[in-house]
């Protein structure tokens, strides 16, 4: 049995994604991958019942036999590091030999699992529940999910030798065009003098990237007035329209796939925004739009969302939302598939690991 | 034609006829019949046998013969039913009077679709829905529901509210005026005014086309028909919801989209459409040109009897771009000699509040005779002895043995002159109450002369490359932007033959000393960022750099400023630029997509104050040389170019290139969304212009 380690510096760097796109593309050359999750990250799905999302994913799409909690030992993190800290206190082995309990459950099962680690590399370093730990317990190398800020990859490889772990090497995730003349005259020799082995890159991908306008649906609630059969289009950005129509026009046209937050009052600004590339219309302060609106958007294919919140909190909802993978989602998952298939060294990994 | 036999219908169907009588039902069979349609008429109601003594029938498919036209007076939903009926009977032609679709919300919006569906299934023309009717004076046909009948005469009248053409007709009866058709073209689901263009430009019966316009839907191909139709015939155009708060009204009233005006009035102007200010100025210009009477030139003579109402008329043909003739020695003597001595013999020609029909009858006469008038204004003012009648006599018989002298008359007062009035129009004579809408009327005769006159639009080709500008906007896209960053921008400009500053993209600042020591000092530094629009309010700029320890310390600068002021943007490096030091006019040409007539140009006085100057001009592209230059003129920053306060005049030539090269790259690439040159820097004459700052912005096609 082999496994990796996955670990980030920061959150977001799309390891899911990438843990998704190697297991399905390991699996394909038929060896039989698992998933474990250490600490899970739970979200209210209703009350008093958290999961996470990752491994929900992860086990429907990979077909897992184990159930949510073998795949994630039930950790209650979430309930806040007072009482996390408290049990600690008691028995600072309570939680590791949890993990260690299931994940020993798990392992021989499969030819290669996948461990995820939490957010951050730091995240849990205190009570020594920290992925650099734990993959020692686990006995499983480390392999970076990087964004290609070299100085965060530096100082993680420095910890986690520093702590006798092992690491495998990184591998970027989400890079610009204009990173990639950098990665390639300056990362690259950079890591191979550092000794630091490098898998290859993933480019950015606007579909992968940019959430659903139902993404934003749920994030923001309200009503959708128009719109209900596209409401799987992609929003790239968020931008408010609280100016003149001339002047929000004039920024508005330089985006594709945006969403347009305003008041439903603003059918000067709306109408003709309607013309340029928006994907999504949010009105705020519950202010129902002129029929027209509708019947243009409608027309245009743009889904209308009415919400409650004013505009600025309108806007600062929409800078938290991401883009999530649903299992639902087959497209979306053959495209991480393959971005994992064309531009990383996947057979490597799974040889060196 | 498509429109054949919607102008030339034999056989109607009045679908949703009725015995109640206040029933839009009931008012349209009896319009049609009160009206003295000659064709067959068939009235279909399910529940009626008789409707006006007509037999009816229960659904079109009864009937045995054919069917021109059918009239839906119908509730909405049962629209769709009826038309899969009228498509198999094999109408080709359906007027949709029933309201409720589109302009109602989305729910009509859908019921819209669907019926435009069951209509393109059996290639079916169908006006409205959502409409007053259609009325043909010489088919005697009145598909309508109107109050009362027009009276037949050789104008059409295309309207897109109904309520406009109602209250047309209305003030028409008294006025004396005719029309040819009357169309209410309601939410153009199917046809629009572009079709009814085409069809009434082949209307031997339709002299002159009105338009009362809300919206245009299909930009491109309007513009086209229009240019060919203005050759055989004037179009006259109201323009609604102009102002901001207008543009709201129209755009809540028929679900029109009201772009934007300028690109409206521009598109007039392109194709040779007369626009009318308003409601009176749309039917006086329509009055005059129905007589079918073009001047020559613009000089015209005004005989009046009041000498008030002749200065009146007077300024209103300045300003409406008239001229007042200028006699010569002999003419005026002429004048002296058969006039009383208190006339004045000078243009405008004032006969005296004595006048009666002979002096009158003189002047005429003698005008008639002068090379120079190409046009001839009468106001008459009542007066103790003015002899309305016998005045009006001289002037029926003088306009019908001068048929190349375009006339107005202006009857001013009310009371007295009716009839004469009444008798002028009945004569073709256009005659009206007040000095300003003759003049106006006569401009107009004299605004479609000159139209008539143009020669058509020649447009430049300049040898470009038109692939790697290709090759660029493919990369932008494929970088999912749609902003080319400046040294993208100013490449494309390149491959057009326009003058541009070397520029290139450093990523580093050893990158960009190279680039500098290569372009010589001294050199610009700006930051390279799609989502920074304004980069001087960021710091993104400095200028005047002259060595290479400079352009290091500029390098970091701007990207430790921009970072820190616009974290998310996304950096791709900083722009060098070989600085320009020569001095100029600065000048902003750009350019902006309308959904509906595509790419409008814009040029005029640049640098940083074009917002609050405002000195811009607007033409539609693609544009002529002769376009280019009469747009510059209409500036006041050409006539600094030409040179004031003892300067040279600066490079007009090369400027005229450069909006013609551009309009090409227009041309060329429907993709740009927009266009921003400012500023463009225009030397002395024959010392060319130079491009300081550009930017182009891209659309993706809709999928």
């Amino acid at each position: 049995m082999k496994s990796i380690y996955i670990v980030s510096y920061s959150e977001f760097s799309g390891k899911t994604a990438f843990a998704l796109g190697l297991a399905l593309c390991l699996k394909d050359e038929g060896i039989s991958v698992g998933y474990f999750k250490p600490i899970s990250v739970g979200t209210e799905i209703r009350p008093g019942r958290f999961i996470d999302q990752d491994v929900a994913l992860m086990r429907r799409v990979l077909g897992l036999k184990e159930s949510m909690d073998e795949i994630s030992p039930p950790i209650d993190v979430r309930i806040g590091t007072y009482s996390f800290g408290k049990k600690f206190l008691e028995d600072p082995d309570y939680y590791r030999n949890r993990i260690i309990d299931a994940y020993n459950k798990i392992k021989e099962k499969y030819d290669f699992i996948i461990i995820e680690g939490r957010h951050r590399i730091q995240s849990l370093f205190t009570y020594r529940l920290d992925s650099v730990t734990l993959s020692k317990a686990l006995n499983s190398k480390i392999l970076l999910v990087s964004n290609g800020i070299i100085d965060d990859i530096m100082l993680q490889k420095t910890l986690i030798e520093g702590m006798n772990a092992k690491l495998l090497g990184t591998i970027f995730n989400n890079i610009s065009p204009r990173m990639v003349e950098r990665i390639k005259g300056e990362l690259i020799p950079l890591m191979d003098r550092f000794n630091l082995k490098f898998y290859g890159y993933i480019p950015e991908n606007i579909e992968l990237n940019s959430p659903t306008a139902e993404e934003y649906h749920k994030a923001l609630g309200g009503q959708i007035l128009v719109g209900k059969e596209h409401i799987d289009r992609l929003v790239e950005s968020a931008h408010i329209g609280a100016m003149r129509t001339e002047s929000a026009l004039k920024i508005l046209k330089r985006y594709r796939n945006y969403a347009l937050i305003t008041g439903g009052d603003r059918t000067d600004l709306i109408y003709p925004a309607l013309e340029t590339d928006v994907a999504l219309l949010i009105l705020t302060g519950n202010l129902y739009p002129d029929i027209k609106v509708l019947i243009r958007a409608e027309e245009k294919k743009v889904p209308v969302l009415l919400v409650n919140h004013e505009t600025s909190v309108t806007y600062n909802i929409c800078l938290t939302i991401k883009a999530r993978i649903s299992p639902r989602q087959k497209e979306k998952i053959k495209l991480i598939k393959n971005s994992v298939k064309e531009n990383i060294r996947w057979k490597e990994i799974f040889k060196d690991a | 034609m498509k429109l054949d036999t919607f102008f030339n219908v034999k056989s109607i169907a009045v679908i949703g006829a009725s015995n109640n009588k206040r029933k839009v039902g009931y008012a349209i069979l009896k319009n049609i019949i009160d009206f003295g349609f000659k064709g067959r008429i068939y009235p279909i109601n399910l529940h009626e046998k008789e409707i006006l003594g007509l037999k009816c029938y229960s659904s079109v498919l009864e009937v045995e013969d054919e069917i021109d036209l059918a009239v839906f007076v119908i509730p909405a939903k049962a629209c769709l039913s009826i038309a899969e009926e009228c498509g198999k009977k094999g109408i080709k032609n359906i007027i949709v009077i029933t309201a409720g679709f589109k302009e109602i919300g989305i729910e009509g919006a859908r019921l819209e679709r669907k019926l435009l569906a069951i209509c393109k299934k059996y290639d079916i023309n169908a006006l409205g829905p959502n409409v007053l009717g259609f009325i043909d004076t010489q088919n005697k046909l009145n598909a309508s529901f109107t109050n009362v009948f027009p009276k037949p005469g050789n104008v059409a009248l295309i309207s897109q509210s109904g309520a406009i053409i109602t209250s047309s007709i209305d003030w028409s009866i008294p006025e004396n005026l005719g029309f040819s058709k009357i169309i209410s073209l309601g939410n153009k689901m199917d046809l629009n005014e572009t079709d009814f263009l085409e069809a009434l430009s082949e209307d031997p019966h339709t002299k002159v086309i009105l338009m009362y316009v809300e919206s245009i839907d299909e930009g491109q191909r309007f513009i086209e028909v229009a240019q060919q139709v203005v050759k055989k015939k004037p179009i006259v155009a109201i323009k609604a919801g102009v102002s901001d708060a207008g543009a709201r009204a129209a755009s809540s009233h028929t679900g029109a989209l009201a772009g934007s005006k300028v690109a409206y009035f521009t598109a007039f102007k392109k194709c040779g459409i007369i626009q009318a200010k308003t409601l009176e100025d749309l039917f006086n210009y329509g009055m005059a040109l129905s007589t079918e009477r073009t001047p020559k030139g613009n000089s015209v003579v005004i005989i009046t009897n009041a000498g008030g109402a002749g200065i009146l008329a007077t300024d209103a043909a300045e300003e409406a771009g008239l001229k007042l003739t200028a006699f010569t020695a002999e003419e005026v003597e002429l004048f002296r000699a058969n006039l009383p001595k208190a006339a004045s013999i000078h243009n405008p020609i004032d006969v005296l509040g004595d006048a009666r029909a002979d002096r009158y009858k003189f002047v005429l006469e003698t005008c008639a005779k002068i090379e120079a008038v190409k046009g001839i204004i009468v106001l008459m003012s009542p007066q103790a002895v003015t002899e309305f009648k016998e005045t009006t006599d001289v002037i029926i018989d003088f306009y019908s043995r001068n048929a190349h002298i375009p006339l107005v008359v202006c009857y001013l007062g009310g009371l007295s002159n009716q009839d004469a009035m009444h008798r002028l129009r009945t004569h073709g004579v256009p005659c009206f109450s007040f000095p300003k809408d003759a003049v106006q009327a006569m401009a107009g005769i004299f605004k479609y002369s000159v139209i008539l006159q143009q020669e058509s639009e020649r447009y430049e080709r300049f040898g470009v490359d038109k692939s790697s500008c290709d090759t660029i906007f493919r990369k932008v896209l494929n970088d999912n932007r749609l902003v080319l960053l400046e040294s993208e921008a100013i490449q494309v400009a390149k491959y057009y033959g326009l003058p541009t500053p070397e520029t290139r993209l450093a990523r580093t600042p050893e990158e960009a000393i190279e680039f500098a020591n290569k372009m010589g000092y001294p050199v610009v530094l700006k930051i390279s960022s799609p989502d920074i629009l304004h980069k001087s309010d960021l710091g993104g700029i400095i200028v005047n750099i002259t060595k290479p320890a400079e352009v290091r310390g500029s390098f970091n600068t701007i990207i430790r400023r921009v970072s820190k002021r616009m974290p998310n943007a996304k950096i791709y490096g900083v722009t060098v630029q070989k600085m320009i030091e020569k001095k100029g006019k600065e000048i902003i040409i750009g350019a902006n997509k309308d959904p509906q007539f595509g790419h409008l140009l814009m040029c005029g006085f640049g640098g940083i104050y074009v917002n609050f100057l405002e000195d811009v001009a607007f033409r539609l592209n693609p544009v002529s040389r002769k376009d280019a230059l009469e747009m510059l003129s209409e500036t006041k920053v050409y006539r600094l170019l030409k040179g004031v306060r003892g300067e040279p005049p600066s490079d007009i030539e090369s400027l005229i290139d450069a909006i013609l090269r551009i309009s090409q790259l227009l041309t060329d690439h429907p993709i740009i969304n927009e266009l921003d040159i400012n500023p463009l820097l225009v030397y002395r004459k024959n010392e060319g212009v130079s491009i300081l700052d550009i930017k182009i912005t891209l659309k993706r096609e809709e999928k």
